[in-house]
């Protein structure tokens, strides 16, 4: 038997004109996009099952980002993880942080929205494959 | 009695500079006279002035009584000049007065004023680089100091010095002088000598003023060429210190460029999803048009908030004059808060305000309050610095405060600063911070007192970290301007 696939994409960024853009942008792809607007809030309604993949804005306000993906990678949610910020990184030291923490890359602001649609969906043709070989 | 502006020349710091490079840095055609509180100061003036003329090949004449040729003589060994040779090759110049300026026992300015245009007139071929010429005044005692003919003198050495772009020095004993007498003094010479310091005579009244022969007249011309150059200088003074508080405000919004980035970025990057979203929709085999009419309502939005964003550096970068208008402080704050936001940020500070919704209005530069509200609110994150155990919070409050008066409050909860340097922070180039050239404060004071306000700091009673407070008067009735900043 197939497993269900997980249906949506979260975003989690506190700047509300930001997510709802993103989240048109993954429904114009076919994508279901699910708003998240702070951690704390992402931490107290997200469900690991419903969610392919997460978009992460780094610079949230309370907790933030970071702290949020190494939480997320500890207590074992293993769902594709795409960092965004807006913040320089000129030694590549965030990206290195964010790697280190599993998250899958980084994405700085602002960035062509091809490029976040292509890397959503090589993660789901990379799901596919890895079904694929579990099921055959 | 005005107190002497000492501007003229001046260090980076600020202080004047040491004698030595004060003459160094003399410009030739000058006419100076030096007030001197000794007569000992005077040999050794003439060992700098001289001395610098004599090693950059200038001919040096001094003009004095006979007893003072070995006092300038030992000033000028003392700096390392060989006197001798000097004097040999006429490089040096030692002449009494009897071959000078007196013709028996009598002032003869005519005399003595063409002996300096003949020795200008002869030192090129003679093989120096100019001349540099000084004389002991106390001659003119033996004449009537403060007459028309001895001012007309001097006013024609400075136009003498000038032509021929000589350097020449008037020294003056003052125990030996009366002070009306160097009253005159100070009026004919565009450059003074006291206490070790050259100093640009802002009292010098130019020969076309002075030259009246009605006293009166002559005195009501000074009065108004007086009032003239002090309102330019006012005027000067007033544009130089709101040009500094602009750069400390572009100073500041440099601080902020990675904040200012990110304000920009948000915008621009929704701007770029919603553009996405509408490829998408209209490139369906069925274009959704009503979902991208919705994207594009999104890209028009995103677009005014980066519109907003550049208007709002713009505004605080304005080279504008200052202006007051009726203004709500807690608006204020609110704007200075839109620039800081990516500061919060990145910072991970968190925001608390509480602010008086009731207060009246203020009368005041909008800019430069603004500017005020920023450095408060930016060097309170920064305060906060790197992650700590404790809460993380900037805390500010708006209130009436006692004595009628509006009282903004910004709280940080960093590791504070010691009595010490909380005196010391509004202190112009006094900085805690790596960055920065710790003019904020010191100009956030001048702004808040130049709006008739107050601007201090405190350590936190019951908690680390510190609080900057500012009061402004509430605004009654008509606009009346305030102080400008000084």
């Amino acid at each position: 038997m197939t497993k269900r696939s997980p249906q949506f994409v979260a975003i989690v960024d506190d700047d509300e004109n930001l997510c709802a853009a993103f989240a048109d942008l993954l429904r114009s792809a076919g994508y279901a996009a699910e708003m998240f607007a702070s951690a704390e809030e992402f931490l107290r309604r997200a469900r690991q099952e419903t969610l392919r993949c997460l978009v992460l804005d780094l610079g949230l306000s309370g907790m933030s980002g970071l702290e949020l993906l190494r939480h997320l990678r500890a207590s074992g949610w293993s769902m594709p993880i795409v960092c965004i910020t807006a913040q320089p990184d000129s030694d590549g030291e965030l990206a290195k942080q964010i790697l280190e923490a599993g998250a899958q890359t980084i994405l700085y602001k602002p960035f062509d929205s091809e490029e976040l649609l292509h890397l959503l969906q090589s993660g789901d043709d990379k799901d596919k494959r890895t079904r694929r070989g579990a099921d055959g | 009695m005005r107190n002497t502006r000492e501007l003229m020349h001046v260090s980076s710091s600020g202080s004047p500079l040491p004698l030595e490079s004060a003459i160094q840095a003399l410009s030739a055609g000058g006419h100076l006279c030096s007030i001197d509180e000794r007569e000992l100061e005077q040999p050794e003036l003439i060992g700098t002035f001289f001395g610098i003329g004599l090693e950059r090949g200038e001919k040096c004449v001094y003009i004095a009584d006979k007893a003072r040729e070995t006092h300038i003589e030992q000033a000028l060994y003392a700096r390392g000049i060989d006197v001798g040779t000097a004097l040999k090759t006429k490089a040096l110049v030692l002449m009494s007065l009897e071959e000078a300026h007196l013709q028996g026992d009598s002032l003869d300015p005519y005399r003595m004023f063409t002996l300096w245009k003949d020795l200008t007139a002869r030192v090129r071929e003679e093989g120096f680089a100019r001349l540099r010429g000084a004389s002991d005044m106390r001659w003119v005692l033996r004449a009537a100091p403060g007459s028309l003919r001895w001012q007309a003198y001097e006013r024609h050495l400075t136009q003498l010095a000038a032509d021929s772009q000589c350097l020449l020095l008037c020294q003056y004993c003052r125990p030996d002088f009366r002070a009306e007498h160097l009253l005159d003094v100070i009026r004919t010479h565009p450059s003074v000598i006291h206490r070790g310091t050259v100093a640009q005579n802002i009292y010098y009244v130019p020969s076309e003023i002075g030259s009246q022969t009605d006293p009166y007249a002559s005195e009501l011309e000074n009065l108004l060429h007086d009032i003239r150059r002090r309102e330019l200088a006012e005027t000067t003074l007033r544009a130089t210190q709101l040009e500094l508080v602009r750069v400390s405000r572009l100073t500041t919004l440099g601080e902020l460029t990675a904040s200012i980035a990110h304000e920009v970025n948000q915008p621009l990057s929704a701007i770029i999803a919603h553009g996405g979203a509408v490829r998408r929709w209209l490139g369906r085999t069925s274009p959704n048009v009503e979902e991208a009419a919705k994207a594009i309502e999104g890209v028009i939005a995103n677009a005014h908030r980066a519109r907003d964003v550049i208007a709002r550096i713009r505004a605080l970068a304005t080279k504008a004059d200052s202006a007051r208008e009726l203004l709500d402080l807690n608006e204020i704050i609110r704007e200075a808060l839109a620039f800081a936001d990516g500061e919060f940020r990145q910072n991970s500070v968190a925001l608390r305000t509480d602010f008086d919704r009731t207060l009246p209005r203020i009368f005041g530069d909008r800019v430069q309050l603004q500017q005020v509200a920023l450095n408060l609110i930016v060097n309170g994150v920064e305060a906060i610095g790197a992650p700590t155990e404790g809460p993380r919070e900037l805390v500010i409050r708006t209130a009436l405060g006692e004595r009628q008066e509006l009282h903004v409050a910004v709280q940080d909860s960093g590791i504070g600063l010691p009595e010490e340097d909380l005196q010391r922070i509004f202190e112009p180039f006094y900085t805690t911070k790596s960055q920065g050239m710790g003019v904020g404060l010191s100009i956030s004071r001048s702004i808040i007192q130049a709006h008739n306000g107050r601007l201090w700091a405190e350590r936190n009673k019951d908690a680390p970290g510190i609080t900057v407070h500012f009061t402004l008067p509430i605004h009654h009735g008509s606009a009346v301007e305030g102080a400008d900043l000084s």
